[in-house]
């Protein structure tokens, strides 16, 4: 994972070379401005909240969740200058100690964007569901997503962002037979790095 | 306006109720749970635990790796030295008071080479013991095997392999096949044969000297069977249905009409583990649901004890008891201790 990292902050910081260079033009968006984005990379299991058992809060490895990866779609348009509102699809997947556990998150997702130019800052919230499997058992969750990112556009229209957050997926056993004892709530943060085109 | 106020309120409400009901896991188990309590696959391949050796550890069979000795006290492996020239077959395992019995592949109609462990060692190795029978079962907890002959398939302990040892014990390869031989300890085990002319199982039980009989001309043969210290005993057939004897020694089993769904194995008739505590007899079927069998009246249920939330992630194929402590043999995560909450 460190050298996926890496490799994302050495593209961001390569990329202002060729910015110098180029003579793009820096887009001002406006309400019904669209964004698409191609998303992918590392996803860390970041907290396990179990509110019923002794060890309610377990992190990173004592998950037992490793490091898995997360890629999504993204489309989003804009209802104003600096709010963006869409929708993302995406898969996430991570191995625990034998088994592979895989999500399909979809949400609404609403960026906000204080610093616009060659380079910005998006900051995100996100709500929806997740589709989650593990070994054969599926169950469909709720999602909760917040993240903010560094952007750098080459062009007026293309550009890549590296970005953090965290995903929430909460485990409710409130219809199964069994006592709730094993809710959990699952935070995982995903560490992204995006191509994304804008334009009018 | 405060209508349409008040529709869009209760429209949100019933979506956002649906939503959130949609949302729940209604599964019994919660996935990330599990997760939290997964166990690690350990590289030795599947695992049957065969006894304890005198320092507590456990003599295992290991698919990939061989004859192991595995340490209770720190979860390591440390290799059993065996000069075969053959792998060892997970079949082919038994016990006596001092020894733990292991068996060789060979060709049909030919040979084994059995070796034997000294479970007095801290450090044991397999010398060799046998060879000069043809040996199809041993049963994995008991000193008893099945050996074939030229005519007949001959049941014999494995420490005297002696057929005047058990000689009521012999039937003919001419009318039956795939004999097999599941052992609860040196006093009782199940030997079960299957006519060649109907495919039908017949199994008889050896409680405390005598010869039973249990299942007579069968469809299903008997996968797993369990005789406690009153003669209670439980059998399970091939297609889950669960017969009980009150008493071993003076009834013949009968169906108690309860079933269980058995996980898939290599054979028909593999032989699957059972554990025992108190009343409760604990067996592991399809999709690792493990089931809870009452010894004083055969009923079925889904345990719901807290160690089989931690066994609903491991395939087992054996157990062993011992020294208060039960410890699970399992396809691909090792040997894991099982604690009981209680005591049914």
């Amino acid at each position: 994972m460190k050298r996926i990292l890496v490799l994302m902050i050495l593209i961001l910081l390569i990329l202002p070379i060729f910015a110098a260079e180029s003579d793009a033009k820096p887009l001002e968006y406006e309400k019904g401005s669209q964004m698409f984005t191609f998303r992918f990379g590392p996803v860390v299991p970041a907290f396990m909240f179990r509110p019923n058992q002794e060890d309610q809060l377990l992190t990173f490895g004592d998950t037992h969740f490793k490091t898995g990866g997360y890629g999504a779609i993204r489309y989003q348009g804009f209802l104003s200058s600096y709010l963006a509102l869409g929708g993302e699809l995406g898969y996430t997947f991570a191995y625990d100690q034998s088994y592979l556990f895989t999500s399909v998150p979809f949400q609404v997702k609403a960026t906000y964007l204080p610093v616009q130019g060659t380079v910005e800052l998006p900051l995100s919230l996100g709500l929806g569901f997740a589709y989650n499997s593990y070994e054969e058992t599926s169950f469909m969750s709720l999602l909760a997503t917040a993240e903010a990112g560094v952007s750098f556009y080459w062009t007026e229209n293309w550009g890549v962002t590296l970005s953090a957050g965290v995903q929430v997926i909460p485990e409710l056993l409130l219809f199964s037979d069994n006592p709730n004892d094993q809710e959990t709530v699952m935070g995982f943060m995903p560490i992204t790095f995006s191509l994304s085109y804008r334009g009018e | 306006m405060r209508n349409t106020i008040i529709h869009r309120t209760l429209a949100g409400a019933v979506a956002l109720l649906i939503l959130f009901t949609l949302s729940c896991n209604i599964d019994d188990e919660g996935i990330f749970y599990r997760v939290s309590i997964s166990e690690p696959i350990v590289e030795v391949g599947a695992v049957t635990v065969i006894d304890f050796n005198t320092d507590g550890n456990i003599i295992a069979h290991t698919k990939d790796a061989g004859m192991q000795l595995y340490n209770t006290a720190t979860g390591t492996w440390s290799e059993i030295a065996v000069n075969n020239s053959n792998p060892i077959r997970a079949n082919l395992l038994a016990t006596d008071a001092t020894r733990v019995f292991i068996g060789e592949s060979a060709a049909l109609e030919e040979n084994n080479d059995l070796y034997a462990i000294l479970r007095s060692d801290s450090s044991p190795t397999g010398t060799a013991y046998n060879s000069t029978m043809d040996v199809v079962s041993m049963g994995l907890h008991g000193d008893v095997m099945v050996v074939e002959t030229a005519t007949d398939f001959e049941v014999r302990t494995v420490s005297v392999p002696d057929p005047a040892t058990l000689p009521d014990w012999i039937f003919s390869t001419a009318t039956y096949r795939n004999a097999e031989v599941f052992a609860q300890d040196d006093d009782t085990f199940l030997v079960q044969v299957q006519k060649t002319a109907d495919d039908t199982y017949t199994s008889y039980l050896y409680e405390g000297g005598t010869r039973y009989p249990v299942t007579a001309d069968l469809e299903h043969p008997v996968r797993a069977f369990f005789v406690d210290s009153t003669d209670q005993g439980i059998f399970v057939l091939g297609d889950g249905s669960v017969y009980r004897s009150s008493d071993v020694a003076a009834t013949q089993p009968t169906d108690t009409a309860n079933t269980i769904t058995l996980k898939t194995t290599n054979t028909e008739f593999t032989f699957l583990p059972v554990l025992t505590n108190g009343d409760a007899l604990y067996m592991q079927g399809s999709a690792n649901i493990m089931y809870s069998i009452s010894m004083t009246d055969g009923t079925v249920a889904s345990a719901e004890d807290d160690f089989v939330t931690t066994l609903s992630t491991v395939d087992i194929i054996s157990y062993i008891s011992g020294g208060g402590k039960n410890y699970a043999g399992t396809i691909e995560h090792g040997i894991i201790e099982i604690e009981f909450a209680s005591v049914p």
